[in-house]
């Protein structure tokens, strides 16, 4: 960050600092042509981007358009009063997560997983949990010391909280994805009622995940951690292993 | 006023809410505002997240929580900080959230405050009794969305159920899951001595057990989806059975699918907070002749109605108020937003 940038009054950069400028890009269902610059233009000022200049068009077919614009932004956001809650752990690699589990908790970590209630969608959970992870991170399956079993998607609450009791499980970790109309939130309430219910939530650690899902939002609902975009096997393993020995779960 | 039926009778009360959005902040600093007046101490927490300004799910604005003079209060440590009214630290507790340690103060000068407590039952009890200490004459746990378990009787006391429009545009349906709540709160409680003598003990021991002529307890860790086992574990001579944990819809299902016996068996849960039935499965259900009873009643002070939903419609105030306090009888019905 450079030394004359006010954080209280942030503003996008383009070429010199403060000007404001960002660029645009999206695509209008309007036919290509004079018109439709002018609609991308009209819109951008309705947005209050002030000196908006079309600076690309191109006819996607079927009377669709699509642009890249640039404006100058009137608005600034205080960035020194921001503080984002993030899961407050130190983040090991996979072995070192291994190595931690060998020291300090000296038995097979086990992590139950799933997409739960109507959500369909597999690959956030996957990403997590599979032997082969996402980006380059392997999943938890990978890691010595950690029995992890994913139960894939659209599976009831009650069938993940029983497989957990089932396998004396340490952790639950739950992926919600489809946001429409609040589904997950009812979804996760009912889960840690369920978890109340049957006098389990002391003896598990409950993490929920998915693009949409913050560290924030997890203490609302009653979660000890929320995960969202960009996480891997190895942030979720870091906080688990963690709180086994800080909560005493050994 | 509320305060009235509280003050020397509870110790603890809740406020659970039948969805977000039903008026359970409001209902709260209306509770705060009768406490000041009538000079009881509160002492103050949230399982969720109360006071902000805007609301973390729906972006929608929320009102804000003013505390008076000497009032407690568990909130996380970093809300601690952002708060207007002027805190002494009592106690920093061992209690993790999401949002920091919690933290116990006093407020010394008053204002308005956030609260994030913590939110496992266990806890909760134990921060309850933490405030009791520092001087609280009445504890209020706030609840989240639609969170019910801090109702269960081994966690508060007392509790408060805010309701209102946005459970169904539909007013009649947003009255009859109010009116089926209230009922799953008012379940009966079974007399039965000798069943509330051998439950104790399953309770401690988280056994499902089957009582007749012998009591036995299930070689089984929980009733979900461990239905059919309950079921064939009933016999001829079966009375009641007794569940320590939840008990679903599944459960009930795959029980009585199992075995005509449960005809002649009563299910006895903890409390309510324990049943996740809803209203249709639960008349089902009676017309097979379930029964289900709980060892513990809720003790439901009011039912407070916001007759505004969060989309933007509403109801009639009067003639929703009249019709659910006609259906809850004895209840009072409290049109917090008036
Ligand atoms: C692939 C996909 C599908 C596939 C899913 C196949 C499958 N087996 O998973 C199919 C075609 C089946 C599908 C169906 C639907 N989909 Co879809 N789908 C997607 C899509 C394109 C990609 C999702 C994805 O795989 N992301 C990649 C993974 C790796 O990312 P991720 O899930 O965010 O996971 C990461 C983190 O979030 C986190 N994480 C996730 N879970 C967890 C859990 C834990 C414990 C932790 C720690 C971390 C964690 O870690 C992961 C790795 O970093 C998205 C759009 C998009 N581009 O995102 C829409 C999207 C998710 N789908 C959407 C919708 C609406 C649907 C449908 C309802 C469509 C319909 N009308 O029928 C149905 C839903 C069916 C159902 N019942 O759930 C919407 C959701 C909108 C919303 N906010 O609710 C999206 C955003 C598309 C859109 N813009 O409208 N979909």
């Amino acid at each position: 960050m450079s030394s004359q940038v006010d954080l209280t009054k942030v503003k996008p950069y383009g070429d010199t600092l403060n000007d404001g400028r960002m660029q645009f890009s999206f695509t209008l269902p309007v036919p290509f042509g004079d018109e439709a610059d002018e609609a991308a233009k009209q819109l951008l000022i309705k947005m209050g981007i002030e000196e908006p200049s079309i600076v690309y068009s191109e006819d996607l077919g079927v009377g669709y358009t699509f642009f890249t614009a640039y404006g100058k932004c009137q608005h600034t956001v205080d960035y020194s009063s921001i503080e984002v809650p993030k899961v407050d752990v130190e983040i090991m690699d996979k072995y070192g997560v291994e190595d931690f589990i060998k020291e300090h908790i000296k038995r097979d970590v086990v992590i139950v997983g799933a997409c739960t209630g109507t959500d369909a969608h597999t690959v956030g959970i996957d990403a997590i949990m599979n032997m082969k992870g996402f980006d380059g991170h392997y999943g938890l399956e990978r890691y010595h010391g950690i029995e992890a079993i994913n139960m894939g998607s659209q599976v009831p609450n009650e069938e993940l909280i029983a497989k957990a009791i089932e396998l004396n499980a340490d952790a639950i970790v739950v992926s919600q994805v489809v946001t429409q109309k609040d589904v997950h939130i009812l979804n996760l309430t009912n889960m840690i009622e369920l978890i109340e219910a049957e006098g389990l939530r002391d003896k598990i650690i409950l993490i929920c995940g998915g693009p949409r899902i913050n560290h924030e939002l997890a203490k609302e609902l009653g979660y000890d951690a929320g995960f969202g975009p960009k996480t891997y096997a190895e942030h979720v393993a870091s906080f688990v292993v963690n709180q086994i020995v800080d909560r005493n779960m050994i | 006023m509320l305060i009235e039926r509280i003050i020397n009778k509870y110790k603890t009360i809740s406020i659970v809410g039948m969805a977000k959005n039903a008026g359970k902040t409001v209902t709260l600093n209306a509770l705060l505002d009768e406490a000041y007046e009538s000079q009881v101490t509160i002492g103050l927490t949230s399982i969720g997240r109360d006071g902000e300004r805007q609301d973390l799910v729906t972006q929608t604005e929320k009102p804000m929580i003013y505390v008076y003079e000497g009032t407690l209060v568990a909130t996380s440590e970093s809300l601690f900080q952002m708060s207007d009214a002027k805190l002494e630290v009592m106690e920093i507790t061992d209690f993790h959230t999401p949002m920091g340690k919690i933290v116990i103060g006093k407020v010394i000068f008053p204002g308005y405050i956030q609260i994030a407590g913590p939110s496992r039952n266990s806890e909760i009890m134990s921060t309850a009794e933490k405030m009791r200490d520092f001087g609280a004459n009445l504890v209020v746990v706030d609840g989240a969305i639609d969170r019910k378990t801090t109702a269960s009787p081994s966690i508060t006391d007392a509790t408060i159920l805010s309701t209102g429009a946005v459970l169904s545009r539909d007013m009649q349906t947003a009255i009859t899951k109010t009116v089926y709540q209230v009922a799953l709160f008012n379940l009966e409680k079974t007399e039965d001595v000798s069943i509330r003598a051998i439950a104790d003990q399953a309770i401690r021991n988280n056994e499902i057990t089957v009582i007749g002529e012998t009591v036995k307890a299930l070689d089984i860790k929980t009733a979900l989806n461990a239905g059919h086992t309950i079921g064939a574990a009933l016999k001829d001579d079966s009375t009641a059975i007794l569940l320590p944990g939840s008990l679903v819809t599944k459960t009930v299902m795959d029980m009585i699918k199992t075995n005509h016996h449960y005809k002649h068996v009563t299910v006895v849960v903890r409390d309510a907070t324990r049943i996740f039935i809803d209203y249709k499965d639960w008349i089902y259900f009676e017309k097979l002749g379930v029964r289900i009873k709980v060892l513990d009643s809720i003790n439901l002070l009011a039912v407070t109605i916001n007759p505004t939903a969060p989309e933007g419609y509403y109801f009639d105030r009067e003639s929703y108020k009249n019709q659910l306090a006609f259906y809850l009888k004895d209840l009072p019905v409290i049109d917090v937003m008036s």
